[in-house]
């Protein structure tokens, strides 16, 4: 078991009854704790799903998941939204190109997060391909999902953004538009608006601290500071301290900040201040708990494109009630998370 | 023809914002993006966000004596605007998402 995994993170249950097995005394005890703890995760998901009205996917059973369909397109500098030429597919080596090998290792790292974090095979949970686009524009400052399965990246104008690519936060980011597309699909205005970008920064981030190991005391909890230009430096958002990543930063870090009718990119501090309370109140890796609680609320069919900052952060309690017990230490730091930010429960 | 603009959106979460001329650009050049810019669904409600993250450009003249906007989606910007629009970068001061 590597150090990244050697406390009781969710893997997937093959592998954790593989692990459970184990003669290492700590790694048996690790596995069994995660066992236990996925097994409550399932149940309280079971009885979500009972208790309400859900429409359901359909089944592939083509795919055993665990391996990501990466393809990278070259755009060459085009406004196209069609994939340019291929210059890296699935299993390949590197290519010359430095963008393309940086997109192929983001969307594989975003990936293996959400496979051995929380089992979901892809963005829509189904093998959906991932399919990057490099060079998009020119001097495109910007990266974006468009919705129909392509990530586009720009490289940047050299003042707000540098190279896309080189933003592992930025592709998990993306790429869990994706996520929240295919579940609770939140209206991208408003509050709701807000807790989309929010969410995208919160599994953003994870996306980073997994690929490099961090705990949520190591990680510095910026978004972009690896693609950020001068003009912005040292970072696009703090989840930490919201308003303070950049001179142009106009997050607020509680409901006394919130600006009404402000951009979805102001008022997800709010919730983003909110997750990174929880996570560094319990310590750990965040994928530990916070992550998860997370995690089941966008899945939560409870959760409507509408969605308010209070009914988010409802059933966030909910599921750590659910997973971990009403009076147990995960629900109390969901409740210190949105008091310290002063939504009400 | 003088158009303010300002750009907002996109992953950096800032907005961007300029007065830009059309007398700027080569003669040809301006000519049609002035055509284009005539042409435009001044006053029109607000275009729905067509995904996360993406460009949207809020466009204002006082063309005509009185207050003409629109805002257009990245995907919606004529070709002739954009030799206009590529002067954004050059000339636009940073504001926050919000401001």
């Amino acid at each position: 078991m590597t150090a990244r995994c050697a406390r009781h993170c969710i893997l997937p249950p093959g592998l954790l009854r593989r692990l459970a097995r184990s003669a290492d005394e700590a790694v048996r005890d690790a596995a069994l704790r995660s066992l236990a703890l996925d097994g409550r995760f399932r149940l309280a998901r079971a009885e979500t799903a009972a208790s309400l009205l859900r429409i359901p996917k359909s089944v592939s059973f083509a795919r055993i998941g665990g391996q990501p369909q990466r393809t990278i397109y070259d755009q060459r500098n085009s406004e196209s939204q069609s994939p340019g030429k291929v210059v890296r597919s699935e299993g390949q080596g590197p290519c010359p190109d430095q963008a393309a090998n940086q997109a192929y290792d983001g969307l594989g790292a975003t990936y293996a997060f959400y496979w051995t974090v929380f089992e979901r095979d892809s963005i829509d949970g189904a093998g959906e391909p991932m399919l990057g686009l490099v060079h998009y524009g020119r001097r495109y400052p910007n990266a974006f999902w468009d919705g129909t399965g392509h990530m586009f990246f720009g490289d940047g104008d050299g003042q707000i953004l540098t190279q896309t690519t080189a933003g592992i936060d930025v592709i998990g980011h993306e790429l869990t538009h994706g996520v929240t597309q295919n579940e609770a699909n939140l209206t991208y205005s408003g509050q709701s608006g807000a807790l989309n970008e929010s969410v995208s920064d919160v599994f953003g981030i994870q996306v980073k601290q997994y690929a490099l190991g961090q705990d949520a005391h190591s990680s510095d909890w910026l978004i972009g500071a690896d693609i950020v230009g001068p003009a912005l430096r040292p970072a696009l958002r703090s989840m930490k301290q919201p308003g303070s990543a950049n001179r142009h930063d106009d997050q607020p870090a509680d409901m006394d900040g919130y600006v009404p009718g402000g951009d979805v990119h102001t008022n997800s501090g709010i919730p983003n201040r909110a997750f990174y309370v929880v996570a560094t109140t319990l310590g750990g890796h965040t994928w530990d708990a916070a992550g998860p609680i997370w995690y089941a609320t966008l899945r939560d069919p409870a959760l409507r494109p509408n969605a308010t900052f209070r009914d988010f952060a409802r059933l966030t309690l909910k599921h750590a009630q659910q997973a971990y017990g009403a009076d147990s230490a995960q629900a109390q730091a969901v409740t210190q998370g949105w008091e310290a930010v002063k939504v009400p429960l | 023809m003088r158009i303010d603009v300002t750009r907002r959106g996109g992953f950096a979460g800032v907005a961007l914002h300029a007065v830009l001329d059309t007398a700027t650009l080569a003669a040809a050049e301006a000519s049609r993006a002035e055509a284009a810019l005539r042409e435009l669904p001044w006053d029109r409600p607000a275009a729905e966000p067509i995904a996360p993250d993406r460009f949207r450009y809020q466009l204002a003249t006082y063309e005509g004596g009185h207050l003409r906007r629109v805002e257009l989606t990245e995907c919606e910007i004529p070709d002739p605007l954009r030799p206009l629009l590529d002067l954004l970068p050059e000339q636009g001061q940073i504001r926050p998402a919000s401001g």
